[in-house]
């Protein structure tokens, strides 16, 4: 097997260092309130530059699954998830750490997540060469519809106002389209001497990520007080680990929908954890315990957290479909190392591919012993402050962004896209489409600008675009992802609409009867 | 017609698209095909959206969500002050007063010379990981200014 071939690599001296020290940064970044693992990764893909493909995409990856892990840290201690995904592990494990059980939550969190990443790798690593072959018989046509169902799906699975997700990608796209044409060669959209040479994908991705939590940072800094804090008494890790592995209802429940989740592109990590959460008290025994403190509930979903890492990265490496808005910077981070997801990767690039497919399996085993010993030094890294985080993180972004490709024009737009990015939030749009829409807006222009003249020798746009069932296969799948999600959001809509007069009822003969 | 908070962004987002057909449009038809089939969904997307908000509005408080202005605008104003600087003055002087002010303003409680004194030494220290990872290790060369 190709995996066992290139697993030398993984553990030679510099891969290791770097799965070692990413593991480490990660799960601390991870642990800081406010540092999302998306923006982790989009402020930490600068540093990839000067290393090979295979180390550069080690760093990202390994980053990826720290960072959620890392997340539940301070979940656990100050009831903030560190980030989205890890709203369920809060649930319980926040009772957990107020009856004192702090460090065995935190045990707990690891080792399944462990758990359920090792699981969620497998799965990439076994099904994404079976996609790989779908990919081959992938033309202009086709690679263009790929792009178009990675924007629809990001955009209307992946947001909470499908047509505002929608709009979201499809200006990112536009985004992208700033600077000169791929084929003609022919400038445009240029109205500022900075936007020269585009908007290319690591500004926006810092931008867009970075910026706007900034801003959400400053917003309740000086009133921030850091939250209850807890002592942690020290357990036996041993114990933690035989109760853990015990717990294997709560794990496969946990894992099933960490993987199938993440292999639906554009679903997220953050309902990983809430399906598995919401799943495992269905089917456990001690559904009163949920939320008052249950370890199931914090098994349950950190393993569906971290089985959803490697799920993701399934439709990414094979199709170039990212699972979740992490994968789509990962992306970024493939597409600026040169590598193109598809059969190329798994050919040409076939020892990059499967040492970072070895590396993330690797990566599951340091995050357990890593993440033990982070358990103890948590409650420091939590206590960082939100004005020193919020001038950090700026810096960073300035340093990050300029060393690229020693632009000042690109901290520019960082610093304008983010800006404007976070007022967009506050009105209900979110970066993940838009960033999707930046990436993948060059590979639809060149895909379907090469189309339209493999068209015009043949059998016209209409047919050659249309034409074939894989075209027609993804065509029908744009369509029915939004579909879907204009259907959900309809009959969301009209149960709130239903709930509102039932709820004006209720109040108002209050209302009236304290008036009198 | 009321003209609710996600009506005012339906109508926003109708306003931005119609700026991005005008732009695709302007252009000769050279080079411009795609921009123009893009332009053409947003603008759909964007009829849509208003579309829904009209015929089956929303509730009339989502969405509302009030910026604090108060925090917002120093973030804002530290941001544009620091991207004048940048150039003139040099990247690691620039970032390092940008990190002072940013940490010492939105500092909980009240300021005092011995906290802005600690967010100096924090911000230095920073600074000189940053001096060590990118200059010194990756070997970018920031510009320099008339300080550093």
């Amino acid at each position: 097997m190709e995996l066992l071939h290139y697993l030398p690599q993984v553990l030679s001296g510099w891969n290791l260092l770097i799965l070692i020290g990413g593991t480490i940064v990660g799960l601390i970044l991870g642990a800081t309130p406010g540092l999302s693992p998306t923006m982790a990764v989009a402020l930490l893909i600068p540093f990839t530059f000067k290393m090979d493909a295979t180390s550069g995409l080690i760093l990202l990856g390994v980053l990826y699954t720290s960072t959620v892990a890392g997340g539940a840290v301070s979940a656990i201690l100050i009831n903030i998830p560190g980030a989205p995904a890890n709203i369920a592990t809060m649930l319980d494990g926040h009772p957990m750490a107020k009856a004192g059980k702090a460090t065995q939550a935190l045990y707990y969190c690891f080792i399944s997540s462990a758990v359920g990443g090792v699981l969620g790798v497998l799965v990439l690593i076994f099904l994404t060469p079976y996609l790989v072959n779908v990919a081959l018989k992938f033309g202009p046509p086709e690679l263009f519809w790929t792009a178009i169902l990675g924007i629809t799906v990001i955009g209307s699975l992946g947001s909470a106002s499908v047509l505002k997700g929608l709009l979201g990608g499809a200006i990112g796209v536009w985004i992208s389209l700033i600077g000169f044409n791929p084929v003609t060669g022919t400038e445009r959209f240029v109205f500022s001497e900075h936007l020269q040479g585009g908007i290319t994908i690591i500004p926006a991705l810092i931008g867009l990520f970075a910026i706007p939590q900034v801003l959400q940072m400053v917003e309740g800094a000086k009133g921030a007080n850091g939250g209850e804090r807890f002592d942690m008494a020290p357990t036996s890790v041993i114990k933690a680990i035989i109760f853990n592995l015990k717990k294997v209802k709560a794990l496969v429940i946990g894992s099933l929908s960490g993987i199938i989740v993440g292999i639906i592109p554009g679903a997220g990590g953050q309902i990983a954890g809430l399906i598995a959460y919401d799943q495992c008290k269905k089917f456990s025994h001690n559904k009163d315990n949920f939320g008052k403190g249950e370890p199931e509930g914090i098994i349950a979903a950190e393993s569906a957290n971290n089985a959803m890492v490697g799920a993701s990265l399934v439709p990414m490496l094979s199709l170039g479909i990212p699972g979740s808005p992490t994968a789509a910077v990962l992306l970024g981070g493939l597409l600026i190392q040169g590598l193109f997801p598809g059969p190329d990767l798994f050919t040409q690039h076939a020892s990059v591919a499967w040492t970072f497919m070895g590396a993330l399996l690797i990566s599951q085993i340091l995050l357990v012993v890593c993440g033990l010993w982070i358990s103890g030094i948590g409650k420091y890294v939590i206590r960082i402050p939100r004005h020193i985080m919020a001038a950090a993180v700026t810096t960073l972004a300035i340093f990050g962004t300029y060393s690229v490709q020693n632009s000042f024009s690109d901290v520019i737009i960082m610093m304008s896209m983010g800006s404007l990015m976070y007022f967009g939030m506050q009105y209900g749009f979110t970066p993940g489409p838009i960033v999707l829409g930046i990436i993948l807006g060059p590979i639809a222009e060149t895909n379907f600008l090469q189309s339209q003249m493999l068209a015009q020798a043949g059998d016209g746009m209409l047919r050659y675009m249309f034409g074939g069932w894989l075209n027609i296969l993804l065509v029908s799948l744009c369509l029915l992802s939004v579909a879907y999600s204009l259907y959900a959001s309809w009959q969301a809509r009209k149960t709130r609409q239903r709930a509102t007069p039932d709820h004006r009822v209720q109040v108002h003969p209050e209302a009236n009867h304290d008036a009198h | 017609m009321m003209l609710t908070k996600p009506r005012q962004v339906a109508l926003g987002a109708l306003i931005i698209a119609l700026g991005l057909v005008a732009a695709s449009w302007a252009g000769g038809a050279y080079g411009y095909s795609f921009p123009r089939v893009v332009s053409l969904i947003v603008l759909t997307l964007a009829v849509v959206l208003l579309a829904v908000e009209i015929l089956a509005p929303g509730q009339a408080e989502e969405g509302a969500i009030s910026i604090p202005w108060g925090s917002i605008i120093p973030a804002l104003a530290i941001f544009f002050l620091l991207l004048l600087a940048l150039r003139i003055l040099g990247f690691y002087v620039t970032t390092l007063v940008g990190f002072v002010v940013i940490s010492s303003v939105y500092m909980p409680g009240l300021s005092s010379s011995r906290k802005i004194l600690l967010n100096i030494v924090i911000g230095t220290g920073f600074l000189a990981v940053l001096f060590g990872v990118f200059t010194a290790l990756l070997k970018v060369q920031f510009p320099k200014g008339l300080l550093l």
